[in-house]
Protein backbone atom coordinates (compact mmCIF):
# COMPACT_ATOMS: atom_id res chain seq x y z
CA UNK A 1 0.00 0.00 0.00
CA UNK A 2 2.88 2.39 0.80
CA UNK A 3 3.74 3.49 -2.70
CA UNK A 4 6.75 6.06 -1.64
CA UNK A 5 9.31 4.67 1.48
CA UNK A 6 11.20 7.62 1.89
CA UNK A 7 11.78 9.22 5.52
CA UNK A 8 9.89 6.37 7.09
CA UNK A 9 11.81 3.78 10.10
CA UNK A 10 10.65 0.43 10.53
CA UNK A 11 10.20 -1.38 13.75
CA UNK A 12 13.03 -2.80 14.02
CA UNK A 13 15.24 -0.07 12.50
CA UNK A 14 13.93 2.27 15.51
CA UNK A 15 14.46 -0.65 18.26
CA UNK A 16 18.15 -0.87 17.14
CA UNK A 17 18.63 2.85 16.81
CA UNK A 18 16.91 3.30 20.27
CA UNK A 19 19.61 0.89 21.57
CA UNK A 20 22.54 2.23 20.41
CA UNK A 21 21.47 5.37 21.61
CA UNK A 22 21.08 3.93 25.03
CA UNK A 23 23.98 2.04 25.00
CA UNK A 24 25.96 4.92 23.98
CA UNK A 25 24.58 6.92 26.89
CA UNK A 26 24.66 4.72 29.14
CA UNK A 27 28.88 4.15 28.43
CA UNK A 28 28.87 7.86 28.53
CA UNK A 29 27.55 7.96 31.99
CA UNK A 30 29.28 5.32 33.13
CA UNK A 31 33.11 6.05 31.67
CA UNK A 32 35.39 8.38 33.92
CA UNK A 33 35.59 8.36 37.57
CA UNK A 34 34.45 11.69 39.05
CA UNK A 35 36.76 12.89 41.75
CA UNK A 36 34.30 14.86 44.34
CA UNK A 37 35.79 16.82 47.11
CA UNK A 38 35.75 14.42 49.60
CA UNK A 39 37.68 12.31 48.12
CA UNK A 40 40.66 14.27 48.72
CA UNK A 41 40.00 15.00 52.56
CA UNK A 42 39.20 11.72 53.23
CA UNK A 43 43.28 11.11 54.55
CA UNK A 44 43.62 14.37 55.35
CA UNK A 45 40.61 14.16 58.43
CA UNK A 46 42.26 10.98 59.57
CA UNK A 47 45.31 12.59 60.34
CA UNK A 48 43.84 15.75 61.74
CA UNK A 49 41.67 13.13 63.86
CA UNK A 50 44.86 11.37 65.00
CA UNK A 51 46.29 15.06 65.94
CA UNK A 52 43.04 16.27 67.74
CA UNK A 53 43.39 13.04 69.65
CA UNK A 54 46.77 12.88 70.41
CA UNK A 55 46.72 16.49 72.19
CA UNK A 56 43.71 15.41 74.19
CA UNK A 57 45.96 12.39 75.74
CA UNK A 58 48.55 14.51 76.10
CA UNK A 59 46.63 17.01 77.87
CA UNK A 60 44.24 14.61 80.21
CA UNK A 61 45.84 14.05 83.81
CA UNK A 62 46.86 11.17 85.20
CA UNK A 63 44.64 11.60 88.06
CA UNK A 64 41.67 14.01 88.94
CA UNK A 65 43.97 16.95 89.29
CA UNK A 66 42.98 20.23 87.27
CA UNK A 67 43.53 20.27 83.78
CA UNK A 68 46.93 22.40 84.13
CA UNK A 69 48.42 19.17 85.75
CA UNK A 70 48.35 17.43 82.82
CA UNK A 71 51.23 16.64 80.73
CA UNK A 72 51.02 18.87 78.01
CA UNK A 73 50.34 21.85 79.89
CA UNK A 74 53.49 21.12 82.07
CA UNK A 75 55.30 20.82 78.99
CA UNK A 76 54.52 24.29 77.72
CA UNK A 77 54.71 25.58 81.52
CA UNK A 78 58.49 24.54 81.63
CA UNK A 79 59.09 25.28 78.35
CA UNK A 80 60.03 21.30 77.11
CA UNK A 81 59.35 21.27 73.10
CA UNK A 82 61.92 18.51 73.65
CA UNK A 83 59.22 15.92 75.70
CA UNK A 84 56.66 17.45 73.54
CA UNK A 85 58.73 16.02 70.48
CA UNK A 86 59.29 12.48 72.14
CA UNK A 87 55.55 12.25 73.16
CA UNK A 88 53.87 13.74 70.09
CA UNK A 89 55.58 11.37 68.17
CA UNK A 90 54.90 8.05 70.24
CA UNK A 91 50.93 9.09 69.87
CA UNK A 92 51.09 9.26 66.26
CA UNK A 93 53.30 6.13 65.56
CA UNK A 94 51.22 4.26 68.32
CA UNK A 95 48.98 1.46 66.29
CA UNK A 96 47.84 -2.37 66.87
CA UNK A 97 49.70 -4.56 64.69
CA UNK A 98 46.51 -5.08 62.57
CA UNK A 99 47.62 -2.74 59.38
CA UNK A 100 51.33 -1.89 58.42
CA UNK A 101 51.96 2.00 59.27
CA UNK A 102 53.73 4.60 57.35
CA UNK A 103 55.83 6.42 59.65
CA UNK A 104 56.43 8.95 57.84
CA UNK A 105 54.54 12.15 59.63
CA UNK A 106 56.55 15.02 60.59
CA UNK A 107 55.18 18.26 62.48
CA UNK A 108 55.37 22.09 63.97
CA UNK A 109 54.00 23.04 66.97
CA UNK A 110 53.76 27.21 67.20
CA UNK A 111 52.17 28.36 70.98
CA UNK A 112 49.94 31.78 69.97
CA UNK A 113 49.81 33.87 73.57
CA UNK A 114 49.05 37.36 74.57
CA UNK A 115 51.31 39.59 76.41
CA UNK A 116 49.62 42.26 77.31
CA UNK A 117 47.44 43.60 74.17
CA UNK A 118 50.09 42.10 71.87
CA UNK A 119 49.57 38.37 70.31
CA UNK A 120 52.74 36.48 70.44
CA UNK A 121 53.54 33.53 68.90
CA UNK A 122 56.79 31.43 69.44
CA UNK A 123 58.02 27.79 67.69
CA UNK A 124 57.52 25.27 70.65
CA UNK A 125 58.77 22.17 69.46
CA UNK A 126 59.36 20.36 65.75
CA UNK A 127 59.87 16.75 64.46
CA UNK A 128 63.64 16.24 63.23
CA UNK A 129 62.87 15.98 59.81
CA UNK A 130 60.90 19.14 59.72
CA UNK A 131 63.19 20.99 57.45
CA UNK A 132 64.24 18.97 54.76
CA UNK A 133 60.74 17.80 54.70
CA UNK A 134 59.17 21.17 53.75
CA UNK A 135 60.24 21.35 50.40
CA UNK A 136 58.33 17.88 49.52
CA UNK A 137 55.91 17.80 52.11
CA UNK A 138 52.12 17.04 51.02
CA UNK A 139 49.81 20.15 52.45
CA UNK A 140 49.84 20.15 55.88
CA UNK A 141 46.88 19.73 58.52
CA UNK A 142 46.56 21.96 61.39
CA UNK A 143 45.20 20.51 64.86
CA UNK A 144 44.60 23.30 67.57
CA UNK A 145 43.98 23.10 70.98
CA UNK A 146 43.72 25.68 74.11
CA UNK A 147 46.02 24.88 77.14
CA UNK A 148 45.74 26.06 80.48
CA UNK A 149 48.86 27.27 82.40
CA UNK A 150 49.27 28.86 85.12
CA UNK A 151 51.87 31.07 84.58
CA UNK A 152 54.58 32.45 82.20
CA UNK A 153 56.92 29.90 80.52
CA UNK A 154 59.81 32.78 80.64
CA UNK A 155 59.55 36.16 81.51
CA UNK A 156 59.65 38.03 78.46
CA UNK A 157 56.35 38.29 75.82
CA UNK A 158 53.99 36.68 77.83
CA UNK A 159 51.47 37.69 80.57
CA UNK A 160 51.72 36.82 84.21
CA UNK A 161 49.10 34.83 85.75
CA UNK A 162 46.66 32.22 84.77
CA UNK A 163 46.32 31.96 81.08
CA UNK A 164 44.50 29.72 78.04
CA UNK A 165 47.42 29.80 75.51
CA UNK A 166 46.37 28.11 71.87
CA UNK A 167 48.98 24.99 70.87
CA UNK A 168 48.81 25.14 67.01
CA UNK A 169 50.31 22.00 65.30
CA UNK A 170 50.82 21.50 61.79
CA UNK A 171 51.10 17.94 60.48
CA UNK A 172 52.06 16.86 57.16
CA UNK A 173 53.89 13.99 55.31
CA UNK A 174 57.03 14.00 54.03
CA UNK B 1 -13.10 6.56 -0.42
CA UNK B 2 -10.89 5.29 2.30
CA UNK B 3 -8.17 8.60 3.26
CA UNK B 4 -5.41 6.46 2.16
CA UNK B 5 -6.50 7.15 -1.69
CA UNK B 6 -6.85 10.46 -1.54
CA UNK B 7 -3.36 11.30 0.15
CA UNK B 8 -1.03 10.87 -3.45
CA UNK B 9 2.23 12.09 -1.99
CA UNK B 10 2.99 10.19 1.18
CA UNK B 11 6.16 11.86 2.07
CA UNK B 12 6.69 13.04 5.81
CA UNK B 13 4.22 11.05 6.88
CA UNK B 14 4.84 8.94 9.98
CA UNK B 15 4.58 5.75 9.96
CA UNK B 16 2.80 3.73 12.66
CA UNK B 17 6.57 1.47 12.70
CA UNK B 18 8.42 4.72 13.75
CA UNK B 19 5.97 5.51 16.61
CA UNK B 20 6.44 2.36 17.98
CA UNK B 21 10.25 2.49 17.26
CA UNK B 22 10.41 6.27 19.09
CA UNK B 23 7.51 5.30 21.81
CA UNK B 24 10.28 2.39 22.99
CA UNK B 25 13.03 4.67 22.64
CA UNK B 26 11.49 7.57 24.46
CA UNK B 27 10.59 4.98 27.79
CA UNK B 28 14.07 3.41 27.87
CA UNK B 29 15.56 6.88 27.60
CA UNK B 30 13.29 7.83 30.41
CA UNK B 31 14.23 4.80 32.45
CA UNK B 32 17.65 5.78 31.79
CA UNK B 33 17.97 9.22 33.43
CA UNK B 34 15.47 8.10 36.40
CA UNK B 35 18.89 5.92 36.72
CA UNK B 36 21.31 8.29 36.77
CA UNK B 37 21.93 9.62 40.35
CA UNK B 38 22.14 6.00 41.30
CA UNK B 39 24.67 6.22 37.95
CA UNK B 40 26.41 9.19 39.34
CA UNK B 41 26.26 7.28 43.13
CA UNK B 42 28.52 4.35 41.59
CA UNK B 43 31.16 6.34 40.25
CA UNK B 44 31.76 7.60 43.93
CA UNK B 45 34.63 5.48 44.61
CA UNK B 46 34.20 2.74 46.81
CA UNK B 47 37.29 4.33 49.34
CA UNK B 48 34.94 7.23 50.42
CA UNK B 49 31.76 5.11 51.49
CA UNK B 50 34.20 2.50 53.75
CA UNK B 51 36.09 5.65 54.94
CA UNK B 52 32.93 7.13 56.29
CA UNK B 53 31.57 3.79 57.74
CA UNK B 54 35.09 3.87 59.51
CA UNK B 55 35.30 6.88 60.80
CA UNK B 56 31.93 6.79 62.12
CA UNK B 57 32.42 3.33 63.57
CA UNK B 58 35.18 4.76 65.37
CA UNK B 59 33.22 7.53 66.82
CA UNK B 60 30.54 5.37 68.04
CA UNK B 61 33.24 3.40 69.67
CA UNK B 62 35.38 5.82 71.24
CA UNK B 63 33.38 8.76 71.88
CA UNK B 64 30.06 7.12 72.84
CA UNK B 65 28.91 5.34 75.94
CA UNK B 66 26.76 3.23 74.37
CA UNK B 67 22.81 2.79 74.66
CA UNK B 68 21.11 2.02 76.72
CA UNK B 69 23.58 3.67 79.08
CA UNK B 70 21.85 3.74 82.48
CA UNK B 71 21.90 1.51 83.53
CA UNK B 72 24.96 0.60 80.58
CA UNK B 73 24.72 -2.31 78.71
CA UNK B 74 27.80 -4.05 79.90
CA UNK B 75 26.26 -4.67 83.06
CA UNK B 76 24.22 -7.38 81.40
CA UNK B 77 25.14 -10.70 82.98
CA UNK B 78 25.38 -14.27 81.30
CA UNK B 79 21.86 -14.47 82.33
CA UNK B 80 20.70 -11.65 80.26
CA UNK B 81 21.95 -13.37 77.04
CA UNK B 82 18.33 -13.42 75.90
CA UNK B 83 18.07 -9.27 76.51
CA UNK B 84 20.62 -8.58 74.14
CA UNK B 85 18.54 -7.05 71.56
CA UNK B 86 18.23 -4.75 73.77
CA UNK B 87 21.37 -3.28 73.31
CA UNK B 88 21.20 -0.72 70.62
CA UNK B 89 24.68 0.95 70.72
CA UNK B 90 28.05 -0.60 71.26
CA UNK B 91 29.64 2.89 72.70
CA UNK B 92 32.46 2.06 75.02
CA UNK B 93 33.42 5.30 76.38
CA UNK B 94 32.93 6.34 80.32
CA UNK B 95 30.24 8.40 79.82
CA UNK B 96 29.30 10.71 77.52
CA UNK B 97 31.11 14.11 78.87
CA UNK B 98 34.59 12.09 78.60
CA UNK B 99 35.23 10.97 74.91
CA UNK B 100 38.68 8.94 74.39
CA UNK B 101 38.32 7.61 77.88
CA UNK B 102 37.36 3.92 77.67
CA UNK B 103 35.63 1.93 80.23
CA UNK B 104 37.74 -1.26 81.33
CA UNK B 105 34.33 -3.06 81.78
CA UNK B 106 32.41 -2.20 78.49
CA UNK B 107 36.07 -2.85 76.81
CA UNK B 108 36.19 -6.40 78.27
CA UNK B 109 32.64 -7.52 77.50
CA UNK B 110 33.10 -5.99 73.75
CA UNK B 111 36.40 -7.98 72.87
CA UNK B 112 34.64 -11.02 74.47
CA UNK B 113 37.93 -11.11 77.06
CA UNK B 114 36.28 -13.05 79.90
CA UNK B 115 34.83 -15.90 77.69
CA UNK B 116 34.09 -17.83 81.00
CA UNK B 117 31.49 -15.06 81.78
CA UNK B 118 28.87 -16.85 78.93
CA UNK B 119 27.89 -13.38 77.63
CA UNK B 120 29.56 -12.72 73.92
CA UNK B 121 29.14 -10.79 71.01
CA UNK B 122 29.60 -12.20 67.53
CA UNK B 123 29.50 -10.76 63.80
CA UNK B 124 25.77 -10.20 63.62
CA UNK B 125 25.77 -7.63 66.68
CA UNK B 126 29.25 -5.65 65.37
CA UNK B 127 27.09 -5.46 62.53
CA UNK B 128 23.88 -4.16 64.03
CA UNK B 129 25.46 -2.19 67.39
CA UNK B 130 28.66 -0.34 66.15
CA UNK B 131 29.09 -0.27 62.13
CA UNK B 132 25.29 -0.14 60.63
CA UNK B 133 24.56 0.11 57.58
CA UNK B 134 22.66 -1.88 55.33
CA UNK B 135 25.50 -3.54 53.52
CA UNK B 136 27.16 -6.30 55.17
CA UNK B 137 30.86 -5.05 55.98
CA UNK B 138 33.83 -7.28 56.66
CA UNK B 139 35.65 -5.65 59.80
CA UNK B 140 38.60 -5.41 61.75
CA UNK B 141 38.62 -3.72 65.26
CA UNK B 142 41.24 -3.85 67.62
CA UNK B 143 42.51 -2.35 70.52
CA UNK B 144 45.99 -2.31 71.99
CA UNK B 145 46.90 -1.13 75.46
CA UNK B 146 50.81 -0.11 75.99
CA UNK B 147 51.29 -2.22 78.68
CA UNK B 148 49.94 -5.20 77.28
CA UNK B 149 51.69 -7.29 74.62
CA UNK B 150 48.54 -8.62 72.78
CA UNK B 151 46.01 -6.35 71.00
CA UNK B 152 42.05 -7.36 71.53
CA UNK B 153 40.37 -8.48 68.57
CA UNK B 154 36.30 -7.96 67.86
CA UNK B 155 34.95 -11.51 67.16
CA UNK B 156 34.68 -12.42 63.70
CA UNK B 157 37.08 -10.09 62.10
CA UNK B 158 38.55 -11.13 59.12
CA UNK B 159 42.35 -10.49 57.86
CA UNK B 160 43.10 -6.94 56.25
CA UNK B 161 43.27 -6.90 52.37
CA UNK B 162 45.99 -4.96 51.09
CA UNK B 163 43.94 -2.16 49.38
CA UNK B 164 40.40 -1.00 49.05
CA UNK B 165 39.17 -0.47 52.84
CA UNK B 166 38.11 1.94 55.36
CA UNK B 167 40.31 3.18 57.97
CA UNK B 168 40.22 5.12 61.05
CA UNK B 169 43.05 5.22 64.01
CA UNK B 170 42.21 6.72 67.39
CA UNK B 171 44.44 7.15 70.29
CA UNK B 172 42.61 6.06 73.49
CA UNK B 173 42.76 6.06 77.36
CA UNK B 174 41.12 2.58 79.07
CA UNK B 175 39.95 3.73 82.90
CA UNK B 176 41.21 0.90 85.08
CA UNK B 177 39.51 -0.01 88.08
CA UNK B 178 40.48 1.42 91.63
CA UNK B 179 42.02 -0.72 94.39
CA UNK B 180 42.32 -0.81 97.62
CA UNK B 181 45.69 -2.26 98.72
CA UNK B 182 45.50 -1.97 102.76
CA UNK B 183 48.55 -1.64 104.62
CA UNK B 184 48.36 -2.69 107.92
CA UNK B 185 49.83 0.79 109.48
CA UNK B 186 49.76 1.02 113.62
CA UNK B 187 45.99 2.62 112.82
CA UNK B 188 44.90 -1.17 112.37
CA UNK B 189 46.38 -2.86 115.37
CA UNK B 190 44.18 -3.58 118.48
CA UNK B 191 46.22 -4.39 121.82
CA UNK B 192 44.80 -7.72 124.18
CA UNK B 193 45.50 -7.86 127.73
CA UNK B 194 48.51 -9.71 128.30
CA UNK B 195 46.45 -12.65 130.33
CA UNK B 196 44.39 -13.36 127.55
CA UNK B 197 45.19 -15.72 124.78
CA UNK B 198 43.01 -15.84 122.17
CA UNK B 199 40.52 -13.69 120.57
CA UNK B 200 38.23 -13.64 117.41
CA UNK B 201 38.14 -10.05 115.58
CA UNK B 202 37.01 -8.17 112.50
CA UNK B 203 39.09 -5.85 109.77
CA UNK B 204 36.38 -3.89 108.01
CA UNK B 205 36.49 -2.24 104.52
CA UNK B 206 34.19 0.75 104.52
CA UNK B 207 32.43 1.45 101.11
CA UNK B 208 30.62 4.68 101.40
CA UNK B 209 28.35 5.49 98.21
CA UNK B 210 27.78 9.09 99.43
CA UNK B 211 31.36 9.78 98.78
CA UNK B 212 32.18 7.46 95.85
CA UNK B 213 29.21 9.01 93.74
CA UNK B 214 30.70 12.57 94.37
CA UNK B 215 28.82 14.48 90.93
CA UNK B 216 31.69 16.47 91.05
CA UNK B 217 34.58 14.22 90.27
CA UNK B 218 35.21 13.79 86.69
CA UNK B 219 33.77 10.53 85.53
CA UNK B 220 37.33 9.82 84.20
CA UNK B 221 38.46 9.66 87.52
CA UNK B 222 35.22 8.60 89.74
CA UNK B 223 35.40 5.38 91.65
CA UNK B 224 31.62 4.52 90.13
CA UNK B 225 30.33 1.21 92.56
CA UNK B 226 27.40 1.45 89.91
CA UNK B 227 29.62 0.10 87.16
CA UNK B 228 33.06 -0.80 88.02
CA UNK B 229 34.32 -3.57 90.23
CA UNK B 230 35.59 -2.67 93.82
CA UNK B 231 39.09 -4.81 94.57
CA UNK B 232 40.22 -5.10 98.38
CA UNK B 233 43.45 -6.73 99.04
CA UNK B 234 45.05 -7.32 102.23
CA UNK B 235 48.61 -8.21 102.16
CA UNK B 236 51.89 -8.04 104.95
CA UNK B 237 49.15 -8.23 107.75
CA UNK B 238 51.46 -9.33 110.24
CA UNK B 239 54.16 -6.17 109.27
CA UNK B 240 52.65 -3.75 112.48
CA UNK B 241 52.12 -7.06 114.58
CA UNK B 242 54.43 -8.34 116.78
CA UNK B 243 54.11 -11.56 115.65
CA UNK B 244 56.59 -13.16 118.32
CA UNK B 245 54.19 -14.11 120.19
CA UNK B 246 51.43 -15.47 117.65
CA UNK B 247 50.79 -19.11 117.84
CA UNK B 248 48.38 -19.13 115.27
CA UNK B 249 45.98 -16.55 112.86
CA UNK B 250 43.23 -17.80 110.89
CA UNK B 251 41.05 -16.06 108.56
CA UNK B 252 37.49 -17.56 109.22
CA UNK B 253 34.96 -15.88 106.86
CA UNK B 254 34.11 -12.55 105.27
CA UNK B 255 30.52 -10.84 105.61
CA UNK B 256 29.00 -7.99 103.98
CA UNK B 257 26.57 -5.44 105.60
CA UNK B 258 24.77 -2.72 104.54
CA UNK B 259 24.17 0.49 107.09
CA UNK B 260 20.58 1.55 107.73
CA UNK B 261 19.82 5.41 108.21
CA UNK B 262 19.92 4.79 111.98
CA UNK B 263 23.46 3.33 111.69
CA UNK B 264 22.90 0.05 112.31
CA UNK B 265 24.13 -2.76 110.37
CA UNK B 266 22.18 -5.68 109.00
CA UNK B 267 23.93 -8.79 107.38
CA UNK B 268 22.93 -9.47 103.85
CA UNK B 269 22.47 -12.87 103.33
CA UNK B 270 22.50 -15.44 100.32
CA UNK B 271 26.14 -14.70 99.28
CA UNK B 272 28.20 -17.33 100.39
CA UNK B 273 29.72 -19.50 97.59
CA UNK B 274 33.04 -17.68 96.46
CA UNK B 275 32.20 -16.69 93.31
CA UNK B 276 29.00 -15.07 92.89
CA UNK B 277 27.36 -12.37 90.85
CA UNK B 278 28.38 -10.13 94.10
CA UNK B 279 32.31 -11.01 94.61
CA UNK B 280 35.00 -13.24 94.40
CA UNK B 281 37.26 -13.84 97.52
CA UNK B 282 40.89 -15.35 97.25
CA UNK B 283 43.22 -16.08 99.80
CA UNK B 284 46.77 -17.13 98.55
CA UNK B 285 45.47 -17.69 95.22
CA UNK B 286 43.21 -20.05 95.82
CA UNK B 287 39.23 -19.18 95.64
CA UNK B 288 37.67 -19.27 99.31
CA UNK B 289 34.01 -20.05 100.42
CA UNK B 290 32.75 -17.23 103.05
CA UNK B 291 29.93 -19.17 104.45
CA UNK B 292 32.33 -21.49 106.71
CA UNK B 293 32.02 -24.63 104.52
CA UNK B 294 35.87 -24.26 104.29
CA UNK B 295 37.99 -24.89 107.16
CA UNK B 296 39.44 -21.76 108.66
CA UNK B 297 42.56 -20.62 106.78
CA UNK B 298 46.27 -20.11 108.29
CA UNK B 299 47.34 -16.25 107.27
CA UNK B 300 51.03 -16.20 107.69
CA UNK B 301 53.19 -13.63 106.68
CA UNK B 302 52.79 -13.44 103.12
CA UNK B 303 49.70 -14.53 102.64
CA UNK B 304 47.14 -12.02 100.80
CA UNK B 305 43.68 -12.12 100.51
CA UNK B 306 42.04 -10.30 97.70
CA UNK B 307 38.44 -10.11 97.18
CA UNK B 308 36.47 -8.50 94.20
CA UNK B 309 33.08 -7.12 94.23
CA UNK B 310 31.36 -6.79 91.18
CA UNK B 311 28.92 -4.01 89.51
CA UNK B 312 26.68 -2.65 90.43
CA UNK B 313 27.92 -3.36 94.02
CA UNK B 314 24.75 -4.27 96.63
CA UNK B 315 22.74 -1.48 97.16
CA UNK B 316 24.72 0.84 95.00
CA UNK B 317 21.41 2.27 93.65
CA UNK B 318 20.94 3.47 97.15
CA UNK B 319 23.50 6.85 97.20
CA UNK B 320 23.61 7.99 100.73
CA UNK B 321 23.88 3.92 101.97
CA UNK B 322 27.31 2.10 102.53
CA UNK B 323 28.94 -1.28 102.71
CA UNK B 324 31.34 -2.62 104.96
CA UNK B 325 33.03 -5.93 104.12
CA UNK B 326 34.56 -7.69 107.46
CA UNK B 327 37.20 -9.72 107.28
CA UNK B 328 36.89 -12.43 110.18
CA UNK B 329 40.39 -13.51 111.84
CA UNK B 330 41.39 -15.67 115.11
CA UNK B 331 44.20 -15.67 117.10
CA UNK B 332 45.75 -18.02 119.32
CA UNK B 333 48.89 -16.35 121.41
CA UNK B 334 51.41 -17.53 123.48
CA UNK B 335 51.40 -16.85 127.41
CA UNK B 336 54.02 -14.24 127.33
CA UNK B 337 54.36 -11.38 129.20
CA UNK B 338 53.73 -8.96 126.92
CA UNK B 339 50.68 -7.26 125.40
CA UNK B 340 48.83 -9.05 122.14
CA UNK B 341 48.49 -7.21 119.23
CA UNK B 342 45.48 -8.28 116.29
CA UNK B 343 44.17 -6.56 113.38
CA UNK B 344 41.42 -4.38 114.07
CA UNK B 345 39.60 -1.22 113.01
CA UNK B 346 38.17 0.24 109.47
CA UNK B 347 39.79 1.13 106.07
CA UNK B 348 37.95 3.42 104.26
CA UNK B 349 37.31 3.24 100.68
CA UNK B 350 37.34 6.93 99.20
CA UNK B 351 39.33 9.47 97.18
CA UNK B 352 41.84 8.95 99.30
CA UNK B 353 45.60 7.67 99.57
CA UNK B 354 43.69 4.83 101.53
CA UNK B 355 42.94 3.60 97.85
CA UNK B 356 44.45 3.15 94.57
CA UNK B 357 42.92 5.55 92.30
CA UNK B 358 41.47 4.38 88.95
CA UNK B 359 44.33 4.69 86.53
CA UNK B 360 44.23 5.89 82.78
CA UNK B 361 45.84 3.43 80.04
CA UNK B 362 47.41 4.65 77.17
CA UNK B 363 46.19 2.64 74.02
CA UNK B 364 44.98 2.49 70.14
CA UNK B 365 42.30 1.55 68.59
CA UNK B 366 41.99 0.79 64.75
CA UNK B 367 39.27 0.27 62.58
CA UNK B 368 39.18 -1.31 59.13
CA UNK B 369 36.10 -1.69 57.14
CA UNK B 370 35.68 -3.16 53.55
Amino acid sequence: MVMNDEGQLYTIEGITAGVIMLVTAFTIFNSGLVYTPGDAHISDMQIQQLGYDALQMMDTPADSSPLYESPLAKMIQGNHGDQFKIEFNDYLKKHTGTTEIVDSLEFNATVFNRDGDTPHSYQFSNSTMYETSQLTREPAISVTRYVWITGRPFASGYDTGNQLVLLEVLIWRR
Amino acid sequence: MDAIRRIKDEDAILSIDFLAGFTIFILSLIMVISLVPGVLAGIQSDNIDYDAVAYRTSVILVEDPGAPDNPSWDLMGPYDMEHKADIQRLGLAVSKDTPNILSREKVDKFFNNNLDSGFTFDADDYRDKVIFGELTYLYNISLRLDAESESYYAEGGDVVPTFQYGYMRRLVKVKEPSVAEVKFTSDYIGDLNRTVTNISSDFSVKIPYDVLMDRSVNPAYRIDPQSEPLKINLSNMYSNLSEMDIQSMKFTGMKIYKSLDDGSMIDIPGLYPFENDTYSLTVDGQPYSADGSIPPKSVVPNSTIEMVLYPPLPFSNEITSSLNVNFSFSYEFENSNVTHQYLSGMHQYDYTANVKQPNLADGVMEVVIW
